[in-house]
């Protein structure tokens, strides 16, 4: 009898306690949903336009007292970004859907194994909402941030997550490696007098 | 009825079964110990076998590669990593772990492993160059850009090699490997691409079972395309390719099977058949099946008993006993109908053939090559007991006229006979001569040979397009050729290899090669480390070096000294290093230099120094090489025989008949090869191996009809064994294995040439 009241006793602990649980489930998957959609919107007003974009990145690796600091411009085409760093070195890199080729001399040399981070880094910079969600969960955090959280390999072995900032555009990007490196790059578009100053440079 | 009750007709009844029964039990005791030898390069002579056991531990073979496409990229994931996640059941008759397949995560991860572990001690060509001509503000420069780079790098080998040396060696590396022409992306547990607007999925799997083997390979192949046909179902636009060594030995062991059940059924029945219409009793057929089974054993415990591997192959080249076996059987079957006194005059021609074609196969003896022994010892061994049981059982055993001849093949055997009567013998001699004559025309101008193994199977056109749809999606392979490298030990294989890296260029830039891949990029010798160790720490104190640490907040790295070794290595480069099995002349250690695109003459292979210890190693043409060698032996070994043979019946005989003899042979030989050659194949060895069986009852048909016998008996008996054997190997002429319809073709042209022409020697051999 003893048993039988034990056993009732047990069951009802874990319905008592199971019960909140599954409506916490369910409002958490709710939530998980809402926040997916906010961030679906939140990255479709970011959408930023083809054309150049100055940066400034810190990049904080682990094993270095301080942050590298470097700053440059991007050109954001349909099909490619340039990421050109000009301080403290210069550097070009083209970032396409056939990965990230670095210049070596005068040529761009292919990076191998590179598509992938390529293609996120063009879908990052261009909002591209079909591959993001493919390949993390979005969800929305503080400071008017998007954070992608990466789903599956390859990217589950590079980036614990890339976060995505800004109010009435995208602003900063911040890329968390698995290693414990972290990236901050803050964008702004290119101001009108820098952008003549280059173009007559070229010309 | 007194004399098949006789004490004597028990006794040998009795022998016979003990003999039979002791042979069972000795192949009972022995077989199950025995390793048989089934690799072909085993079976060729040969100084130094190491070169075909290190290729056949290179796990190339073991490989498979499978392409999906047809569906949208998602759809196509879905279906790769439910096809990864279905596992292969050892209920299917799967072996465990069968198939695993090979993940571009688990490569990459121990590469990144190995960037780290390499740190300090690795560095590409060009930043060697840099470091030696201190240039070293171009290095800091380029560690700079990949610090910045949004790539992300190893991060645990910044301490030991502040500049990424070794991450960016490594990346030269890969880059110099990728195909430009295809672009592939790993992604989760697999490859995918794009091809003419097609999305595609590549998947890699390793088999632990060797694909040659087919208890193992023909479940795993039968699971794996139920797997699929299953996704098929659900996925009805789904394509698939798929290359791999397996796919073709499953098919070549299904039609090999088909065609033995098929032909070997056929080719049964029809002997049934016409022994059945030809004596009408099962008894004749029994009597054969008994001497060919007990000959069979006999010679089989011999080689057993001889040798302590033996090869598969033997018993292959030994099927010519069934056709000799058959035909003294037919001879004593019908030789025993006509009563003890033609029985005793038949056995000197009996004793004739058995001491010809024994001297002939003794022959085989005397040659180097361990195969055509063994072919020798279980030939010898069969054709005396087949011969013994001949001549005491078959008395014992038939009763004379219980076995009377249908009159249909008696008939046919005496319009034969008279057909060759009406030939004077001056026209017989004219017949042979010019027969021979021209079969040696028609041989000398177009007689052609191939060792090409390419040729020897048909490659299956499914298969092949298989395979050319999986190299457009994947991309360009290493060649079927390489470079072995050997020392005694890795460290100056290392060397080595290093030493070939000028010569490798400059192939590359003369256009002989696309590309390669040597342990030696990757590994750098000991010394070769330590060298780089000393001129880093001596650039670590410029003033190039200072700044940049200081900017990096970093201190000058400590020297190294625990050394990069061959444990270090990634899969899929440990892969190319090998420790041969002892003996043999194999060097202790080996590696494999794999090539891309090799296209390198005579002068370009004659520049490999010497001191390298390196070998260009194109395995088809050293296997077509071999097999040119055994056909020459084969070949010397046949013309031994031949001529032991003739010199056996030259003293038996005399000259006129002898020559007799020879021109006939020369007939039936050449005019089976001829029939080959004309229909446009090249002679292989395999042909020859028909050759042998054609002399082997040639020299029988020849010595029957010269021996005095009632020619029309002879007939008979010739007759019912050539047919028996034509119906027994020509069906193999119809193969779909082009050396084996050569075989098969050899055989049954052989043998109807000679089966129709034997009776020309009546006339001439008679002993004047």
């Amino acid at each position: 009898m003893n048993n039988k009241k034990t056993s009732l006793l047990f069951v009802l602990m874990l319905l008592i306690c199971g019960l909140p649980e599954a409506g916490m489930g369910t409002a958490l998957a709710q939530t998980s949903q809402q926040q997916a959609l906010t961030a679906q919107a939140q990255l479709a007003l970011w959408q930023l336009p083809a054309g150049r974009f100055e940066f400034q990145q810190q990049k904080w690796i682990r094993g270095l007292k301080r942050p590298l600091q470097s700053s440059g411009y991007l050109q954001l085409a349909q099909d490619s970004l340039q990421w050109v760093t000009e301080k403290p070195v210069q550097q070009q890199v083209l970032l396409n859907k056939q990965g990230v080729q670095q210049q070596l001399g005068t040529e761009l040399k292919l990076q191998p194994g590179s598509e992938l981070i390529g293609q996120l880094m063009l879908a990052v910079m261009q909002q591209d909402l079909a591959f993001l969600q493919q390949h993390f969960v979005l969800k929305t955090a503080e400071d008017s941030c998007v954070q992608l959280q990466p789903l599956k390999a390859p990217l589950t072995g590079f980036y614990r997550y890339i976060a995505l900032c800004g109010k009435e555009r995208l602003q900063q990007i911040e890329l968390l490696e698995l290693s414990g490196n972290r990236s901050e790059i803050k964008l702004s578009p290119q101001q009108a007098a820098k952008v003549k100053q280059t173009t007559g440079k070229t010309q | 009825m007194s004399r098949f009750l006789s004490p004597g007709r028990w006794l040998k009844w009795g022998c016979w079964l003990g003999t039979l029964f002791m042979l069972l039990a000795y192949l009972a005791w022995q077989l199950p110990q025995r390793h048989w030898s089934s690799s072909i390069t085993a079976a060729f002579p040969a100084a130094a076998d190491w070169q075909r056991d290190v290729l056949a531990d290179h796990n190339a073979s073991r490989q498979l590669r499978l392409v999906l496409t047809g569906l949208d990229a998602e759809t196509l994931a879905q279906v790769a990593t439910a096809l990864q996640q279905n596992t292969l059941l050892p209920s299917d008759g799967v072996a465990p772990a069968a198939l695993s397949w090979i993940t571009p995560e688990q490569q990459l991860a121990q590469l990144q492993a190995y960037i780290g572990r390499s740190a300090g001690l690795l560095i590409s060509p060009a930043a060697q160059q840099q470091l030696a001509n201190g240039q070293y503000a171009q290095l800091t420069e380029a560690g700079w850009q990949r610090l910045f780079s949004p790539v992300p790098f190893q991060q645990a080998a910044l301490a030991q090699d502040p500049l990424l040396l070794s991450q960016q060696a490594i990346e030269a590396l890969l880059a110099s490997l990728q195909q430009p022409e295809q672009q592939l992306t790993a992604a989760g547990g697999f490859l995918t691409g794009n091809s003419d607007g097609q999305h595609f999925v590549l998947l890699h799997a390793q088999m632990s079972i060797d694909p040659f083997d087919t208890a193992l390979a023909v479940p795993l192949h039968a699971a794996l395309q139920q797997q699929l046909t299953k996704l098929q179902q659900q996925y009805p636009a789904l394509r698939w390719y798929h290359s791999g060594v397996l796919f073709h030995a499953v098919k070549a062991a299904q039609r090999a099977q088909a065609e033995m059940s098929w032909y070997g059924g056929l080719s049964l029945l029809a002997i049934v058949l016409l022994l059945g219409l030809v004596f009408a009793s099962a008894t004749p057929l029994l009597l054969a099946l008994a001497t060919l089974t007990t000959a069979a054993l006999a010679g089989l415990a011999a080689v057993v008993w001889l040798f302590p591997a033996p090869h598969v192959l033997a018993f292959v080249f030994a099927t010519t006993l069934i056709g000799v076996a058959i035909d003294y059987s037919f001879h004593g079957v019908l030789a025993v109908q006509q009563g003890a006194a033609f029985f005793r005059r038949m056995l000197p021609g009996l004793s004739l053939s058995l001491l010809s074609t024994l001297l002939g196969y003794a022959a085989l003896l005397l040659l180097p090559m361990t195969i055509l022994n063994q072919v020798a010892v279980f030939m010898l061994t069969g054709l005396t007991v087949a011969y013994l049981m001949v001549r005491w059982l078959y008395p014992a055993v038939l009763q004379q006229g219980g076995l009377p001849v249908s009159a249909v093949a008696r008939r046919c055997a005496t319009a034969v006979i008279r057909c060759w009567q009406l030939l004077t013998l001056r026209q017989s001699w004219g017949l042979l001569l010019g027969a021979a004559g021209c079969s040696v025309l028609v041989f000398l101008s177009v007689y052609q040979f191939s060792d090409d193994v390419r040729a020897f199977n048909q490659l299956d056109p499914q298969l092949k397009m298989h395979e050319q749809q999986v190299q457009l999606y994947s991309g360009q392979r290493f060649d079927n050729k390489f470079l072995l490298v050997s020392a005694d030990d890795p460290q100056t294989l290392l060397q080595r290899e290093s030493q070939l890296k000028p010569l490798l260029q400059s192939w590359q830039q003369q256009g002989g090669l696309a590309g390669w891949q040597a342990l030696s990029d990757w590994l750098p010798s000991q010394q070769a480390q330590q060298q780089l160790q000393q001129q880093l720490q001596q650039a670590y104190q410029s003033a190039v070096f200072s700044r940049y640490f200081d900017e990096l907040g970093l201190a000058v790295p400590a020297p190294i000294s625990q050394w990069l070794t061959t444990a270090d290595l990634p899969d899929f480069l440990a892969q190319q290093l090998f420790q041969p099995k002892a003996g043999l002349g194999a060097p202790p250690y080996v590696s494999v230099i794999l090539l891309r695109d090799a296209r390198l003459d005579a002068v370009q292979l004659s520049q490999l120094p010497a001191s390298a210890n390196a070998l260009y190693f194109d395995p088809v043409a050293d296997a077509s090489a071999r097999v040119a060698a055994v056909r020459q032996l084969l070949l010397q070994g046949l013309m031994l025989a031949v001529s032991a043979a003739l010199l056996l019946l030259c003293w038996w005989y005399g000259l006129r008949q002898t020559a007799a003899i020879a021109l006939f042979l020369l007939v039936a030989v050449l005019s089976a090869l001829n029939v080959s050659l004309l229909l446009g194949q090249a002679l292989t060895l395999f042909h020859l191996v028909g050759v042998l069986l054609v002399v082997a009852l040639a020299f029988d048909y020849a010595i029957f009809f010269v021996s005095g016998l009632d020619t029309e008996e002879v007939q008979l008996a010739v007759g019912l064994s050539a047919l028996t054997s034509m119906l027994a190997f020509g069906m193999l002429a119809f193969s779909q294995t082009p050396v084996i319809a050569g075989f098969g073709l050899t055989v049954l042209t052989g043998i109807l040439v000679a089966v129709l022409t034997a009776p020309v020697l009546i006339k001439i051999g008679v002993k004047e």
